[in-house]
């Protein structure tokens, strides 16, 4: 029995719901029990790491066969990624002290939201009991959707979005955890392991792994994150869909599949790997021509999901650590990304790219920051983003000699996914350095400053993370990623990658360059003028070129032009496509139903005539 | 010697900066002194490009007023520091095959992207209209040869069983098939654009963009871009050595022969370079994602066969 894990999730819980009544001008309070609480839970959370396995059980009440006994269990798994959640938490609070000070109302709510979130999250990753999960995964869900209507215009709509789809795949959740337990016989994750050889079983599997890419942000069900993307604060985004919620969702997934269920299934690997490598793909493909930079970090928040189930479809040891090691180091790149997105919309007061440029003189923190995040995400050496994509590739190609079946022998598909997949990346990340930190400064934006340090603080940690994880990147695979999978450090057949020695080599390179420049004697020669326009004079407005017209060539593609035009007009889009058919028929109903005597009668008629054939059989 | 020594000899010396730059300075001036006279002109002295980046050196540098100084300054730096580890990989997995040292070919093809990015992100910086004109056909450049290059690597690891390592891969020798003989030739086509050269020069395009990329580079930092490239002119040859033609090897005859392969794809590259007019940016991305792309797809299918049914050639 150890209080603590209860503690780590009823107390954030209890103080969230409660803040949520409070008035909502109480800033200062809210704001002091937000950092309080999160604090106490990230120092908890590291206790409970630093201990050996532990769990806790609260007697609560048993129907005939369902046993809802509160049991929460710390294993290597869920230990460490809770740290991050809460790490998370502390990062984002810190964050919207000042970015969140511009509302005027609302404060508790916000901050009781977080708290909720917080709780929630750590409530999903300690139970040991699926019912239990599933209560927390709905308290996690139901703050996201509060604190997305904390975003001010049109953030109703996005909120109302993200909760029918998310909701949509927490009942999938609810109908799958009910036919485990019908096949299993128990709600404790601990016990259960069922072989993917029977149809109820695959099912089942289908509908859990429908819930844990959902909450991820993964194809088919991952428009909510885009429009919340646009509408909701920055900061909701950085906390949730950036981060805590690809914790939770591929937590769920990894649980699902080395856990829960037997994989016996090629099929199903087929699934997973199908998913992976097309939300890869196909958001990136979007990603490219947005316009508005929230809604294209959004896009990139999908398209990552895709490396990290590809990397657990693999089922090989280095590509299942590859994909959760990918998942904290998303989270960690994505939610700087984010943070960086909400500093230059605070200060230019837009998102949107044309309105933007040269911010880099001004904001100098904000630009290095997303410049180290930018690169992690696209997987350029030595930063952490290229390391877990590594070993996701590796995953991918050692899938033939590990094992047979469709999945391994479709591994050249997987692999270009992927490795293309990172190319588009780095082509959209370029354009948002392009468009808001290079390029020229609108006249308008003059008078731009830095943000805060408040909030510059948490992207100088997630920055410095993602170096850090980069370049000693065994240090999280052999204390956080290796245990977690039980796998021993040392055993995964991974290729070479000396990152220390490379990164060194590269600043001794940089060194030999400016050994080469200290010869041109840079400093006294030195000498600044005006950009040189073949002599023509032109106005600043006139000089600059936006981003955003960059991949004009690739959307104005034969083939691809279409594929944009109708995903522009949300044929694509499940709730969009959902909602016409839900239209359609109301709409037949409302014709049905014009008031007209006669009509109702040769209906009821009708009816009557069918059920006479139903009962008397008549045929 | 001990091991840091070593590898301080490598990165300084050989197969690092010194050799690397003046081969490649080197192989800029053979470039240029083909190409002049391929078009009836006498063509520039043996040592025109050391002269080049000397005379460069002692000249001034600009820096555009609304420029972002520290990218502006820093992205040659990256650049040069790219391209020297990885010839300095290449090299070492050439010369030195039973060492392990920095990374395999996963790593080396992401190390090719960093000058790349290096120069985009410079002229990116230097706030002129040109630059984000060629800053934007290098991207999209970029996108387009990634994926010919991806599936031609995929042959090469279908044709290597698994094999990673850079000096395991170049045992293998993939050009010795059909499927590894397209890869190696779409591959050269990559490499041709990632140099820059025509027909794939549209980020500099000096007629019609006054160089594009490097439009407001000037003096030492322009130098440092020239060396990048002279450089550029030995790593990526020298990773199509390693990768499809089999490498050096240690022995005198072997690295005679290895030589000779890396001279006759620097003559590849000068005989496309120099019978081909410039072409726009959407056919460069087209003809890499489609033409070569259907090309190399049969490719993988081909080696698929091949190593399903243990017939080597294919």
């Amino acid at each position: 029995m150890d209080n603590r894990l209860f503690i780590t999730v009823f107390l954030p819980l209890a103080v969230g719901f409660v803040m949520l009544f409070l008035p909502g001008r109480w800033r200062v309070l809210s704001q002091l029990l937000a950092i309080v609480v999160c604090g106490l839970s990230f120092v908890l959370s590291i206790l409970i790491f630093r201990v050996g396995p532990a769990g806790y059980e609260l007697y609560a009440f048993k129907l005939t066969g369902v046993d809802l006994t509160l049991s929460f269990a710390a294993e290597p798994l869920n230990k460490f990624i809770l740290v991050f959640a809460m790490g998370f938490g502390v990062l984002i609070t810190l964050y919207s002290l000042k970015a969140m000070a511009a509302a005027k109302t609302r404060f508790t709510e916000y901050y009781g939201a977080i708290l909720l979130t917080i709780g929630g999250s750590a409530g999903v990753l300690l139970s040991d009991n699926l019912l239990l999960l599933l209560i927390f995964w709905e308290i996690v869900t139901a703050s996201l959707y509060i604190l997305i209507t904390t975003g001010g215009r049109f953030s109703n709509f996005a909120a109302t979005k993200s909760f029918a789809m998310i909701a949509a795949s927490d009942a999938a959740l609810l109908v799958g955890i009910l036919m485990v337990w019908v096949q299993s016989g128990s709600f404790t994750i601990s016990a259960i392991s069922v072989a993917t050889n029977t149809t109820p079983a695959i099912i089942a599997f289908l509908l859990l792994m429908l819930a844990a890419v959902t909450k991820a942000g993964a194809m088919p069900l991952h428009t909510w994150l885009p429009t919340s993307g646009q509408y909701a604060p920055t900061s909701v985004m950085a906390l949730l869909p950036a981060a805590i919620d690809k914790l939770l969702g591929i937590y769920l997934l990894v649980l699902i599949v080395r856990k829960l269920f037997v994989m016996q299934s090629s099929a199903l690997q087929v699934v997973l790997a199908v998913i992976g490598a097309a939300t890869i793909i196909i958001a990136v493909m979007v990603a490219m021509v947005q316009h508005n930079l929230k809604k294209l970090l959004s896009y990139h928040a999908i398209s990552q999901v895709g490396y990290m189930i590809l990397g657990i479809a693999t089922l090989t040891p280095v590509g299942i650590a590859g994909g959760l090691f990918h998942m904290l180091n998303n989270a960690i790149y994505k939610s700087c990304l984010f943070l960086c997105g909400g500093a230059v919309e605070q200060t230019a007061g837009t998102a949107e790219l044309d309105k933007l440029g040269g911010l880099g003189r001004k904001m100098p923190l904000t630009f290095a920051t997303c410049l180290i995040a930018a690169l992690s995400i696209s997987g350029i050496p030595p930063f952490n983003g290229f390391v877990s994509k590594w070993m996701i590739y590796q995953g991918v190609i050692q899938m033939p000699s590990s094992q047979a079946g469709l999945a391994a022998g479709l591994w050249p598909v997987w692999l270009v996914f992927a490795m293309f997949g990172s190319a588009l990346t780095l082509a959209s990340f370029v354009k948002v350095l392009h468009s808001a930190f290079l390029s020229r400064l609108p006249d308008n934006l003059s008078g731009a400053r830095e943000v805060p340090g408040l909030q510059t603080l948490p992207m100088i940690v997630l920055a410095a993370l993602c170096v850090l994880f980069g370049i000693f990147y065994y240090v999280p695979l052999d204390n956080f990623i290796y245990p977690a999978l039980g796998i021993q450090p040392g055993t995964v057949a991974i290729g070479t990658w000396q990152s220390g020695l490379a990164t060194v080599l590269i600043v001794a390179g940089i060194v030999i360059g400016l050994l080469i420049l200290a010869v041109a004697k840079i400093a006294s020669k030195a000498r600044a003028v005006p950009t040189w326009t073949c002599g023509e004079v032109l106005p600043n407005e006139q000089m600059i070129i936006p981003g955003t017209h960059f991949y004009k060539t690739v959307s104005s593609m034969g083939g691809l032009r279409q594929m944009y035009d109708s995903q522009e007009k949300g044929w694509f889009d499940l709730y969009d496509q959902g909602g016409r058919l839900g239209l359609a028929f109301t709409g037949f109903l409302r014709w049905l139903h014009c008031g007209i005597l006669p009509m109702y009668l040769t209906w009821v008629t009708l009816g009557l005539l069918i059920i006479l054939f139903v009962v008397c059989r008549i045929w | 010697m001990n091991n840091e020594m070593q590898v301080l000899f490598w990165i300084l010396v050989f197969p690092g900066f010194v050799f690397t730059a003046v081969l490649g300075l080197l192989a800029a001036w053979i470039v240029r002194k083909v190409s002049a006279l391929v078009q009836y002109r006498v063509g520039p002295p043996f040592l025109q490009p050391f002269w080049d980046v000397r005379k460069l050196l002692s000249k001034e540098v600009l820096i555009p007023q609304e420029a972002n100084k520290w990218v502006f300054i820093g992205a040659p730096l990256v650049g040069l520091a790219g391209v020297l580890l990885l010839s300095t990989l290449l090299g070492v997995a050439a010369f030195w095959p039973q060492k392990t040292f920095v990374g395999d070919v996963i790593v080396a093809i992401y190390l090719m992207v960093l000058p790349s990015l290096a120069l985009i992100l410079g002229s990116s910086a230097s706030a002129s209209p040109h630059a984000a004109v060629g800053t934007a056909r290098e991207m999209k450049l970029v996108m387009g040869y990634e994926l010919p290059l991806v599936l031609a690597f995929i042959v090469v690891i279908i044709k290597s069983g698994g094999a990673l390592g850079l000096a395991a891969i170049a045992e293998t020798t993939p050009v010795a098939s059909i499927s590894g003989a397209v890869a190696f030739l779409v591959s050269l086509l990559c490499i041709h654009a990632k140099i820059g050269y025509v027909p794939f020069d549209m980020a500099e395009a000096e007629t019609e963009l006054g160089s594009g990329v490097l439009m407001e580079y000037s003096g030492g930092l322009l130098a440092l871009w020239n060396l990048t490239s002279a450089m550029m002119l030995v790593a990526l040859p020298m990773f199509l050595v390693v990768v499809y033609l089999g490498g050096f090897g240690t022995t005198p005859a072997g690295i005679t022969i290895g030589l000779l392969k890396y001279v006759g794809v620097l003559v590849l590259i000068i005989l496309i370079k120099n019978t081909n007019p410039r072409v726009r940016i959407d056919q460069a991305m087209r003809f890499f994602w489609i033409g070569c792309g259907l090309v190399l797809v049969t490719a993988i299918a081909l080696a698929t066969i091949g190593n399903i049914y243990d017939i080597g050639w294919l």
